[in-house]
C-alpha cells in the first residue's frame, strides 16, 4: 500500500441487510476458505485494511496486508453460499429422469431468457432443465404470495392442460390480495416499519398507518414512482397517513439536526437508489476511504453528500401525547426556512465545519447536481429528481429480482457502485462491471420506467420466464462459476412467516388468539387482532403473511415465540437471518403450535361463540374421518396439502408399511397413527422448510 | 507527511484538524459537568461520536504506551452476565450515598470498606467479599433501548458495526466452540428470564442465545408435546429418517442442509435427556431459597437454571439473566413498590447463586466460583438531585435516567471486597477512576475485562463481517481505544490514580 490515496480503507459496502427481508448476512458466515473469483468474470474488488483514519496500515497491523486472502468479494460469498445450498438441497431431493439442456435451444419466453441463456450459450454453459409443474406451482405460490398453494390447487394445476397454464397461474397470483400482503411484508421490511425502534418509537397507530398505506398502494397497483414521491414528499399525522411514519424513522438520536437530516438522506438513498455508500459518505470523502470498493464513491465528497441531506434541512417533526394514554404521535411539516448548517461538534458524525466562507449547504441532487429554487418545496424536488433517475429503477429492479432469483444483480443489494455499472464502462485495470449481467439489469430498469413503474409487470415478468422457471437441480457438474450466469434456480430457506403459514394452511388449523381489548370482555377469535398501546383494537388478521410488523402478533405468544425461532428480526438492531438453529428443530419438533395441529384429538376447532365461523376439521381429523379413502389417497392428500407435491414411488410404499397394526392395534388405531405421525414427519421433513 | 505522523496527538494537518474535537466536553469524556449535562439533558442523551477515532485521540494521553497488547487474565472459563434492565440506582445499591432520604430499612453498613445497604440486600452483604465494584463508570446515552444493546455489545448501536453486532456472549460461544467435547449438548450462549438479548448479529445463528426458562415442570421442548417417555417420538424420528434420508445425509457440499440435519440431531440429543432435564427442572425446595420470601421467582429461578448449567459443563458458557423493575422515576422508596421488589428479588437469586457456586466443585480443581466471571449492571445510573439541583430524589421522589452507574463483579479470577473508583459526595460524578488509565470505566472496558477473564484477546478482530470492515470484539481496543480494568483482578489497588476533577460544578 503506497500513497496517501490507498492508505485507509475498507469501508462500507453492506448496509442495512435487514432491509432486504431475507438474510444475506446468515449466508455470509462461513468464510474459511474462499478460492479465487476472478474466473467468476467479475473481479472481487480489491481489499484492504478497515478503516484507520489516522494511522494508516502498515503490514504490521494491516489485516489486509498480513492476509489478504481473508478478504473476498460480499457478491462471491453470497454466491457461494446460494451455489451450497442449492447444491445440497437439491442433490438430497428425488431426482427424477433430468437432463441438462443446451441454452440455445432453451425456449424464450421475454428478454429475460434472451438476455439469460445468450450469455450462457456465449460461454458454453448448460442450462438446468425447466422446473415440473408441481415445483413451480410451490415455488410461484411461496415466491409471489408467501403462503403455499392447497391440495385443490396442486390437483387442479396439475391436471390442467393449457399449454400456458403457467402464464394463467401467475396472472392469478399477481392480482391476488395474498400478493398484496406477501409485497407489503417486504416493503415493511425494506422500509423498517416497527412500532418501536431504538431511534424512535412510531407506536402501532402510526407503524399500522404506515402498512396500510403500503398495503393500499399494492392493491390499487400505485406507480412505484408515485409510491416514493409520496413517501420523500409525506406531511401530516402520522396517525393519519401513512408515509409520514417513513420521515418519523430518519429521526437520528443522541446529536444535532443535522444528523437527522443525514439519517433522512442515509435511509432515502439506500431504500430508493441502493446507494448505502451515503452513510460514509456523510461522515467523510470517498477519496481514502472507497476507492477499493467503490470507484463512484470514492468520487464523491461529503459536501457533494451533505447535498442530498440539505433536501430535508427544513423537515421538521414535533411530537405530542395522545391524551389520557401513553402514546406519542407526530406531525411532520416542512418550514419555509432552514438551512443543512455546518456548525456541529458533537453527535453521531464528525463536525461540520465551515468551507472557506461557506456556512450552510444547500441542497443538491449528487448524481445530477440539480438544486431547488428558492420557491420549490425542498423534498417534492428531491422525489422528482429520484424518480426520474434511471438508478431509482436500477436500485428497484435489482431488490426484486432478489426475492425472486435469490441472487441479485448487485449483491448486496444496496451497494451500487455507479461507475460500474455498464458492460462497456471504462474502468482502471482490474475493475470489472458490477452487475452481473448488466444488460438485463439495464433492460429490466428500462422495462420497469417504460411499464410506469409497475412492480406487478416485473414481478410478473421474471416469474414468467423460463430462467426463474429453471429446476434448482442441476444434473451435471454444478461449478460456483456458473451461479451469475443463473443457469439452475437457487433454492433459500422459507422465511419465519412463510413457515408459519405453511404449517397452518397444511394443516387447516389457523392460529385461535384469546385476547381482552380495553373496557371490553375476553374475547377470542380466530387469527390475529391488532391492539394498539392502550389496548383499543386497530383490526384483525388471519395469517402470519399479513403482520404489519416483527413484534406482533403480542396477543397470542404461542405463534410469536414460534416466529421469533425463525429469526425474523425486528426491523431495528436484529437482522432478519435465514439461519437455522436448535431451537426451531425443537420447535418443530415438539412445540404445541405443531403438537395441535397433526394429533387427532386436537384437530377440531368448535364454532365461536359471537364470532362467525363455522367448524374446522383439521387435515388430519378429516383425513381419519372421511370414510372410504384408501391408504394411498390418504399418503398422497398429506403429501398434496404438506409439501404440494405427490409423494414418489418409494415414499408411498415406505409410507403405506406404517398403516399395518403392531402389536394390540386394531387397524383403526393404526391408521389413526399412522396419519398423525407422517403429518408430523412432513412438517419436520427438511423440503417443507426451503423453497426450491 | 508519514502515515505515522498522523499518530501524534497534537499534530497539525488539513486532514486530521476539521476532525478533532475542540475543547468539548461532549468529547472530552464521558464526565459531564452539571451545566453540560443541562445543556443535552432536554435530549436524553449524551454526544458521542460514533467515529473511534475520538476514542483514539481523547485517550491516546490516558493511553498505556506499550500500546494496546491485550492483557489476558484468563482464569474464568465461564460467565453469568446479569443484566439489570430499567437501570438501577447505583446510589441506592452498589455506590450507596446515605442521605436524608436514605430509608432506615436501608442498615447501611460498612463491609470490607464497603458501604453496603445491608438491609435491602441482606444475603449479598455476606458476600461483599467477593466483590469488586466499579464506581467509575460512565454510560454514554440515556435511552434504555439504546444503552441496553451498548452494554451487550460494547458498541454505539447506532454506528456501522453497532447495526450487525453480535452479544458479547454470542462472541463468546464462538470462540469457545472449538473447545466443545462430543458430549456437550447445550448451546455455548444462554439467556433466562426474557429481556432486551442481543442476537448473533451477523454471525451464524448457532450463537444467538438459546433463550430458556427452568422451572419446576423442567424445559417445555425437550419433551415431545409433554410426553414422558420417547416411546412415541421414537417411533416417528425413525420414520423422518426413513422418509427423509436421501434429503438428510451427509454431502461434501450440503453445509446449510447438513446445518438443518445436525440442529435436528442436537436437538434430539437434549431430548429425552435425564442429564439435560435435570439442569431445567427444578426442585420446589431450591427455587423457594433462591426467591423470596419462600415464594418462587422468575429471577431465582433463572440463577438456578445458570447454576445448573455451568455445573453441568455441557456446553453453555455464557449465560444472560435479565432483571427488570429498576426504572424508579416515582416513589422509588414506596413500602414494597419501588425499588424494593426488584432488590429482593435480586439479592436473594444473586445471593444464593453465589453461595452455591462457591461450594460447588469446578471443572479445573478450585470451586465453580472461581472459573465463573459472574457480572451484574444496569443500562446506566439514575439522578442524584433534586430539581432544585441539591441532593435527594426527584419532584416524584423517584429517580431519573443519569450517566453514573456501577458494575459489580465476582467469581472468575476476580478479587473481592473492595471498590473500585469513587464518586463525588452526592454520586454525580466520577472523583477518582480508580484504575490505571485514569479516566473513568465506558461499556467497552467492561467488555474488554470480561475477554480477558475468560483469556479471549479482546483486540481481535473478525474478518468476516458483511461490511468488511473488519469487525473488533472491543472496537479500536487494539489501538488503545479500551482496556480491560485489571484492577479487578489485583490483590492490590492500582498503584496510580489520577484525580479527575469533575467540571462544571
Amino acid at each position: 500500500m503506497t500513497g496517501e490515496k490507498n492508505k485507509s480503507t475498507i469501508s462500507v459496502l453492506a448496509k442495512r441487510l435487514a432491509f432486504l427481508g431475507f438474510a444475506l448476512a446468515g449466508l455470509m458466515v462461513a468464510l474459511d476458505h474462499f478460492g479465487a473469483f476472478d474466473v467468476m468474470g467479475q473481479r472481487a474488488p480489491r481489499r484492504a485494511a478497515r478503516q484507520t483514519e489516522i494511522t494508516g496500515p502498515t503490514a504490521s497491523d494491516c489485516d489486509y496486508l498480513q492476509a489478504p486472502e481473508n478478504f473476498r468479494g460480499l457478491q462471491a460469498r453470497h454466491r457461494r453460499e446460494v451455489s451450497q445450498l442449492t447444491e445440497s438441497l437439491a442433490s438430497r431431493l428425488t431426482q427424477d429422469d433430468v437432463l441438462l439442456v443446451p441454452p440455445q435451444q432453451m425456449p424464450r419466453k421475454n428478454i429475460i431468457d434472451d438476455l439469460i441463456f445468450n450469455k450462457m450459450a456465449a460461454v458454453g454453459i448448460q442450462s438446468a432443465p425447466v422446473c415440473t409443474d408441481e415445483e413451480f406451482i410451490r415455488r410461484a405460490y411461496l415466491d409471489l404470495t408467501g403462503r403455499i398453494p392447497s391440495a385443490e390447487d396442486v390437483v387442479t394445476f396439475l391436471k390442467d392442460q393449457n399449454p400456458i397454464k403457467r402464464d394463467i397461474l401467475l396472472d392469478k397470483l399477481v392480482y391476488s390480495q395474498e400478493f398484496n400482503d406477501k409485497w407489503a411484508l417486504f416493503f415493511g421490511d425494506l422500509y423498517r416499519n416497527t412500532s418501536q425502534a431504538s431511534n424512535i418509537n412510531r407506536m402501532i397507530t402510526g407503524r399500522e398507518a404506515f402498512h396500510k398505506y403500503i398495503l393500499d398502494s399494492l392493491a390499487e397497483n400505485k406507480s412505484y414512482a408515485q409510491m416514493a414521491t409520496e413517501i420523500i414528499t409525506a406531511r401530516g399525522d402520522s396517525y393519519d397517513s401513512g408515509p409520514v411514519n417513513f420521515i418519523v424513522g430518519g429521526n437520528v438520536a443522541m446529536g444535532p439536526v443535522q444528523d437527522t437530516y443525514d439519517g433522512l438522506a442515509v435511509q432515502t438513498a439506500t431504500i430508493f437508489l441502493g446507494l448505502s455508500s451515503m452513510d460514509c459518505l456523510l461522515c467523510h470523502d470517498g477519496a481514502g476511504h472507497l476507492d477499493a470498493v467503490n470507484l463512484w464513491g470514492a468520487k464523491i465528497t461529503r459536501a457533494d453528500a451533505w447535498g442530498m441531506s440539505a433536501f430535508f434541512a427544513r423537515t421538521r417533526r414535533t411530537q405530542s401525547t395522545v391524551a389520557g394514554t401513553n402514546m406519542t404521535r407526530y406531525t411532520v411539516t416542512e418550514a419555509t426556512t432552514g438551512e443543512y448548517d455546518l456548525n456541529t461538534n458533537s453527535g453521531n458524525r464528525q463536525n461540520r465545519n465551515p468551507i472557506g466562507n461557506l456556512r450552510s449547504i444547500a441542497p443538491k441532487y449528487f448524481l445530477t447536481g440539480g438544486g431547488v429554487s428558492n420557491t420549490e418545496d425542498r423534498r417534492t424536488a428531491l422525489a422528482r429528481y429520484i424518480t426520474s433517475d434511471p438508478q431509482f429503477a436500477r436500485a428497484t429492479v435489482n431488490y426484486l429480482w432478489e426475492e425472486l432469483m435469490v441472487e441479485a444483480f448487485v449483491s448486496p443489494s444496496n451497494t451500487f457502485d455507479l461507475a460500474r455499472l455498464k458492460a462497456n464502462a471504462q474502468m482502471p485495470e482490474g475493475w470489472a462491471p458490477q452487475p452481473s449481467n448488466p444488460e438485463l439489469l439495464e433492460a429490466l430498469a428500462q422495462e420497469f420506467i417504460g411499464s410506469g413503474y409497475n412492480l406487478r409487470h416485473v414481478i410478473k415478468m421474471i416469474a414468467l420466464s423460463n430462467t426463474y422457471q429453471l429446476s434448482s437441480k442441476y444434473p451435471g457438474s454444478w461449478k460456483l462459476e456458473y451461479v451469475p450466469y443463473y443457469a439452475r434456480k437457487y433454492a433459500r430457506r422459507l422465511d419465519a412467516e412463510e413457515i408459519h403459514d405453511a404449517i397452518v394452511k397444511a394443516t387447516n388449523m389457523p392460529p385461535v388468539t384469546t385476547y381482552t381489548p380495553a373496557g371490553g370482555v375476553s374475547t377470542t377469535m380466530i387469527g390475529f387482532p391488532i391492539l394498539n398501546e392502550a389496548n383499543q383494537k386497530l383490526g384483525e388478521i388471519q395469517w402470519a403473511m399479513q403482520l404489519s410488523d416483527t413484534v406482533e402478533p403480542r396477543f397470542n405468544g404461542t405463534s410469536a415465540a414460534f416466529l421469533n425461532s425463525f429469526l425474523r428480526g425486528n426491523r431495528d438492531s436484529n437482522l432478519r437471518l435465514a439461519d437455522s438453529s436448535i431451537l426451531q428443530a425443537l420447535n418443530l419438533m415438539n412445540n404445541g403450535f405443531i403438537q395441535t395441529r397433526m394429533s387427532y384429538a386436537n384437530g377440531i376447532i368448535n364454532p365461536i361463540p359471537n364470532y362467525n365461523t363455522e367448524r374446522i376439521l383439521s387435515t388430519v381429523r378429516r383425513l381419519v374421518d372421511t370414510p372410504g379413502m384408501t391408504n394411498a389417497e390418504i399418503v398422497a392428500q398429506l403429501y398434496l396439502c404438506t409439501l404440494s407435491r405427490n409423494p414418489t414411488p418409494r415414499e408411498m410404499a415406505k409410507a403405506l408399511t406404517y398403516f399395518t397394526p403392531t402389536g394390540t392395534q386394531t387397524v383403526a388405531q393404526a391408521k389413526q397413527a399412522a396419519i398423525e405421525d407422517l403429518q408430523w414427519v412432513l412438517l419436520n421433513k427438511v423440503d417443507f422448510t426451503f423453497n426450491y | 507527511m508519514k502515515e505515522k505522523d498522523h499518530l501524534q496527538p497534537d499534530h497539525s494537518c488539513e486532514t486530521c484538524q476539521p476532525l478533532r474535537p475542540v475543547n468539548s466536553a461532549l468529547f472530552g469524556g464521558p464526565v459531564l459537568g452539571r451545566r453540560d449535562f443541562f445543556t443535552i439533558a432536554g435530549t436524553g442523551v449524551a454526544g458521542y461520536f460514533v467515529s473511534p477515532l475520538f476514542s483514539k485521540n481523547v485517550y491516546a494521553k490516558t493511553a498505556n504506551p506499550e500500546g494496546a497488547a491485550a492483557q489476558l487474565n484468563g482464569r474464568a472459563r465461564n460467565v453469568i452476565f446479569v443484566h439489570m434492565q430499567g437501570a438501577p440506582s447505583h446510589v441506592d445499591t452498589f455506590d450507596l450515598k446515605v442521605g436524608s432520604w436514605t430509608p432506615a430499612d436501608f442498615a447501611p453498613e460498612t463491609i470490607n470498606g464497603v458501604l453496603f445497604p445491608k438491609g435491602l440486600m441482606p444475603t449479598l452483604a455476606n458476600h461483599v467479599g467477593k466483590m469488586a465494584i466499579i464506581r467509575s463508570l460512565r454510560a454514554p446515552a440515556l435511552v434504555h433501548s439504546l444503552q441496553q444493546i451498548w452494554t451487550q455489545i460494547a458498541r454505539n448501536p447506532t454506528s456501522l458495526m453497532g447495526k450487525i453486532a453480535p452479544h458479547i456472549g454470542a462472541v463468546v460461544a464462538r470462540e469457545f466452540e472449538p473447545q466443545r467435547t462430543a458430549n456437550q449438548k447445550l448451546p455455548g450462549f444462554v439467556s433466562l428470564n426474557g429481556g432486551t438479548v442481543v442476537q448473533s448479529g451477523y454471525m451464524n445463528a448457532r450463537y444467538t442465545p438459546f433463550a430458556a426458562a427452568g422451572s419446576t415442570a423442567g424445559l417445555g421442548n425437550l419433551l415431545h408435546f409433554g410426553q414422558t417417555t420417547s416411546t412415541t417420538f421414537d417411533r416417528r424420528y425413525q420414520m423422518l429418517q426413513d422418509l427423509d434420508a436421501e434429503n438428510r445425509v451427509n454431502s461434501p457440499l450440503g453445509e446449510p442442509v447438513v446445518d438443518m440435519d445436525s440442529f435436528y440431531q442436537q436437538g434430539r440429543a437434549m431430548m429425552y435427556n435425564p442429564e439435560v432435564d435435570s439442569i431445567f427442572r427444578l426442585t420446589t425446595a431450591e427455587t423457594q431459597r433462591y426467591g423470596v420470601g419462600n415464594a418462587q421467582t422468575g429471577f431465582g429461578n433463572s440463577c438456578l437454571t445458570a447454576r445448573n448449567l455451568l455445573k453441568a459443563n455441557l456446553g453453555t458458557r455464557f449465560v444472560q439473566i435479565s432483571i427488570g423493575g429498576w426504572d424508579n422515576h416515582t416513589g422509588i422508596y414506596q413500602a414494597n413498590g419501588g425499588i424494593y421488589p426488584s432488590a429482593r428479588q435480586f439479592d436473594k437469586g444473586l445471593g444464593e447463586l453465589l453461595t452455591d457456586l462457591a461450594a460447588t466443585p469446578g471443572v479445573n480443581g478450585g470451586t465453580l466460583l472461581d472459573e465463573t466471571l459472574v457480572v451484574w449492571m444496569g443500562e446506566f445510573g439514575r439522578t442524584v438531585r433534586t430539581g432544585a439541583g441539591t441532593p435527594g430524589l426527584n419532584g416524584n421522589a423517584g429517580r431519573d435516567h443519569f450517566f453514573q452507574q456501577f458494575v459489580g463483579f465476582a467469581g472468575g479470577g476476580v478479587s473481592g471486597g473492595r471498590a473500585i473508583g469513587q464518586t463525588t459526595s452526592d454520586g454525580f460524578a466520577v472523583a477518582d477512576s480508580g484504575w490505571k488509565y485514569g479516566r473513568p470505566i465506558a461499556n467497552e472496558d467492561v467488555a474488554a475485562t470480561i475477554y480477558s477473564a475468560l483469556g479471549i484477546d479482546y483486540t481481535k478482530t473478525y474478518q468476516d463481517d458483511p461490511y468488511q470492515r473488519g469487525f473488533d470484539l472491543v472496537p479500536f481496543a487494539a489501538q488503545g481505544a479500551w482496556y480491560p480494568v485489571t484492577e479487578v483482578f489485583q490483590r492490590s489497588a492500582s498503584p496510580t490514580r489520577p484525580k479527575i476533577e469533575p467540571r462544571g460544578r
